[in-house]
């Protein structure tokens, strides 16, 4: 998943140097974790390069009555100076002059602050107040930025915030949030159907990749409930979903979701031409070794039709007898079921 | 170490070692890189040099003596 996670990184970068992303796609193929570290450089240099002018501004606000400070931020520093200014206020004030500055403005400022600079100072403000910026970030399209309050705000203010909002947006916010924990968090007090909204918006918008790159930053339990709306969106996207899946490899981290996952959807799932190569079920067999997941693996074989089924008789991995072995072992199942199933597909 | 990453890193500066994971990028991706951060660091300067200047007008005149004095210590401007 390292390209859509450069991506994603690439996208922060550009938006803390104030330039446009392409002009960054040569940074792509670095590491995800190579850009963030270069980003870290980066915001460090843009936020110490001023920072005795910054301290003086806040020096200025403290000197000043708030209204006044208020029509200074909004008229002559404008969102983006405002906000290197209020990483530097101590929480209370940073509070009262957020009561005094229009909301509008307020979301525009919050585009430039660094979140982890200003945790203390959002936690601080006013539930409704932090709602109302966020709404209007959603309805901007600013999910790079809502993704990376996330961690921020409680997961009750998250949740206000994309009450709502469609799929697209919810898989975009995800999708740039920088704490796996906090989007977890969110994504449990998410109802099924909006899970489903967001893999019909990953559908339509081509963004099995971004579908998957979610899978992969919840627990197994949430990567389930997500894998189980697959079967709302036509046999094309699951395809797409299950090429994208192989493609990555990231198998290690939807099999585990697959042992909860109800019959039909997994035999919806896996029956996509793209596991009808029989490297791609080598490599499935043997991840769920790996992964000691027997009763996945059975599960799985039962899902099959009778054209996957034919792939499976040419599997290498299953016609392996340590392997076979650990299936009747480990199946959850009594070996005479395991046993007959492998016979009759010419394995054993 | 290229002589790229050397202006890279004087321009964010940190010591070139920091910038070890860029040491794949060829010059010119540097130099772009370069030219970018370069970019940025004098967009915000230019803000702030515009900016102190735009807040000293909305400072009441009884305090702007002040104001001027904590703004632009030593009566330097920008």
């Amino acid at each position: 998943m390292g390209d859509l996670a450069s991506r994603l990184e690439v996208a922060k970068l550009a938006r803390q140097l104030g330039v446009d992303q392409g002009g960054l796609a040569f940074l792509t193929d670095r590491s995800p974790a190579e850009l963030k570290d270069l980003r870290t450089v980066a915001a460090h240099a843009l936020f110490s390069r001023n920072e005795d002018r910054v301290t003086r501004l806040a020096a200025l606000s403290r000197m000043l009555p708030v209204p006044i400070t208020a029509k200074i931020a909004e008229h002559a520093l404008g969102p983006m100076l405002s906000a290197r200014v209020a990483a530097v206020l101590d929480p209370r004030e940073a509070a009262r002059l957020a009561g005094r500055l229009d909301p509008d403005f307020l979301a525009r400022l919050a585009v430039s602050l660094d979140p982890g600079r200003v945790a203390p100072i959002v936690r601080g403000l006013p539930d409704d107040l932090v709602v109302g910026v966020g709404r209007r970030l959603l309805r901007a399209g600013e999910h790079l930025t809502l993704g990376r309050f996330v961690s921020v705000v409680s997961v009750d203010v998250a949740l206000a915030v994309v009450e709502g909002a469609s799929g697209h947006d919810l898989l975009q916010v995800a999708l740039f949030t920088d704490e796996p924990s906090s989007l977890e968090a969110i994504v449990r007090r998410l109802p099924d159907d909006l899970l489903g909204e967001i893999i019909r918006a990953a559908d339509a918008d081509g963004a099995y990749d971004a579908a998957v790159g979610l899978l992969l930053s919840l627990s197994p339990e949430s990567c389930a409930r997500l894998v189980a709306q697959v079967g709302i969106v036509s046999a094309g996207a699951r395809e797409a979903i299950v090429e994208a899946v192989a493609e990555h490899d990231v198998w290690p981290a939807v099999l585990p979701a697959l042992h909860v996952v109800d019959a039909p959807v997994l035999a919806a799932l896996v029956n996509v031409p793209s596991t009808l190569d029989v490297a791609a079920v080598d490599r499935v067999v043997e991840h769920a070794r790996e992964l000691d997941l027997a009763p996945v693996l059975v599960q799985l074989v039962l899902g099959f039709d009778d054209d996957h089924l034919d792939v499976l008789r040419e599997s290498d991995r299953l016609r392996d007898p340590a392997l076979q072995e650990w299936l009747i072992t480990h199946a959850g199942v009594s070996g005479r079921l395991v046993i007959p199933v492998l016979e009759s597909l010419g394995l054993r | 170490m290229t002589e790229e990453i050397g202006r890279l890193a004087a321009t964010i500066g940190v010591p070139e070692t920091r910038l070890a994971q860029l040491t794949a990028c060829d010059g010119e991706e540097l130099r772009r890189l370069d030219e970018l951060i370069d970019g940025a660091l004098r967009a915000e300067d230019e803000a702030f040099d515009a900016g102190l200047e735009a807040a000293l007008r909305f400072v009441p005149r009884l305090v702007r003596g002040p104001a001027k004095a904590l703004l632009f210590p030593g009566g330097a401007r920008g």
